[in-house]
């Protein structure tokens, strides 16, 4: 390699590293805001009186709790750290953390706009049977909902015989038994009732600063990580290997998913960009990304133990690759029969 | 941070975090605000033929609306 090859190098490095950094900044800081509101105004209470005492059906809508509190995966972590800290179950916050940045409504347009008009897609001349918008947002919604009600339920077991020594001190929440809530409700009525709106707004703030700062400098990491492995990764490369074997396939997307690192709002539109490449190998991809990737790996440590975090990531890669394959062997045999069922009528145009 | 910084045993240190945090945070919405700054594309002729975004660089241009309004929260923060 001469030097210009080598500066082109370091330029392509800064350029990726800056464009995640830049990408991911936003909504975190508005996960810092929503967290900094969530600790200031949302009571203690109000989340154990509002979720179901059936623990299974508090996972259930942990899981969409993300249509509430849209937000991506960057800027989950906050906000869920606040919500662990309030007291809102583990598993429960897992649900969340994994189901909310796609099972919202920003994403779900997304996605849905990335692959409308991809059900027309040809391939050498014919058609190459791809999912369009609905199919995929539908796919989309309904593996990540499995995966993160899945992995609920294994942490839930985990939380049950270790309890709160999976979490970091920061993400403990402050105290257990009822009485002690009370006193701590008590004392924040007290506090926050003497309050005016500035001190309240400087309070708001300052968590949100704290949170921003803390996660931030894991993303720096996760991002400085990221840019390193796309550098020796060229799309030609990718193109190439997808199309020996759909095992490949898959697993060379899910750990595409993982190192890219992209936003869950914008990655369907770089999963649509793989053409030809077999649909449920773009599921994998678009559930994958959001609930794992080097930057999240970073953040995770910030509110996790590593007990916990390797629970998570064991059980999302294996139901995401189980769940492709299952995809993969049912859209192959039964897709073209009940989405395509006048191929020939269909007019073949190409993306 | 609202339930931790009494933690801080130390005012000095407390107050250096935060200094730290505030100026981190501002020169990262500072330079974010720059790169959004429309600058001038001027012509042969020396006259301005549009204008264009250093942000576009790295960022797609519908995330530029995001990132000024992350920008602005930050400020905001700080």
């Amino acid at each position: 390699m001469d030097s210009s090859q080598a500066l082109d190098k370091i330029k392509d490095f800064i350029l990726i590293f800056t464009s995640i950094f830049y990408e991911a900044l936003p909504f975190i800081v508005i996960g810092s805001l929503l967290a900094g509101l969530l600790e200031e105004l949302l009571p203690q209470k109000l989340i154990a009186r509002l979720l179901p005492r059936n623990r299974f059906f508090a996972i259930l809508i942990g899981g969409l709790l993300g249509l509430i509190f849209p937000m991506c995966e960057c800027g989950i972590i906050p906000v869920m750290r606040r919500l662990l800290r309030k007291g809102l179950p583990l598993s429960c916050c897992i649900a969340y953390l994994l189901a909310g940045p796609i099972i919202n409504p920003l994403v779900l347009l997304s996605t849905y706009v990335a692959f409308d008009g991809m059900e027309n897609a040809t391939e050498n001349g014919t058609l190459a049977f791809q999912m369009g918008g609905l199919a995929m947002v539908l796919t989309r919604t309904g593996m990540a909902y499995l995966v993160a009600v899945g992995t609920s339920l294994i942490v839930d077991r985990l939380y049950q015989k270790y309890g709160d020594d999976l979490l970091l001190p920061l993400a403990k929440p402050p105290a257990k038994s009822k009485l002690s809530l009370d006193v701590v409700e008590g004392e924040e009525a007290d506090n926050k009732g003497s309050m005016n709106w500035f001190a309240r707004a400087s309070r708001i703030s300052e968590t949100a600063l704290h949170d921003f700062i803390d996660i931030t400098v894991f993303l720096t990491i996760g991002a400085l990580l990221a840019a390193f492995t796309r550098i020796w990764l060229t799309h030609d490369a990718i193109s190439e290997l997808s199309r020996s074997h759909i095992i490949l396939a898959v697993l060379l997307m899910m750990a595409l998913a993982v190192v890219l690192c992209l936003c869950s709002e914008a990655d369907a539109f770089v999963a649509a960009s793989f053409v030809t490449l077999r649909p449920a190998a773009k599921a994998g991809f678009l559930v994958l990304g959001p609930m794992l990737d080097l930057k999240l790996y970073m953040m995770y440590t910030r509110v996790f133990k590593p007990r916990l975090i390797w629970t998570i990531i064991i059980s999302v890669v294996i139901q995401v690759f189980v769940y492709t394959m299952l995809l993969h062997g049912l859209w192959e045999n039964l897709g073209p029969k009940f989405f395509f069922p006048k191929t020939d009528s269909i007019t073949s145009t190409s993306r | 941070m609202a339930n931790e910084h009494h933690h801080h045993d130390n005012a000095t240190e407390y107050y250096i975090e935060q200094l730290i945090g505030i100026g981190i945070s501002l020169s990262i919405a500072y330079v974010c605000i720059m790169l959004w700054w429309p600058f001038p594309i001027y012509g042969g002729d020396g006259q301005i033929i549009s204008y264009g975004r250093k942000l576009s660089i790295i960022l797609h241009p519908k995330f530029h609306f995001w990132g000024l309004t992350g920008s602005i929260i930050l400020l905001g923060f700080v």
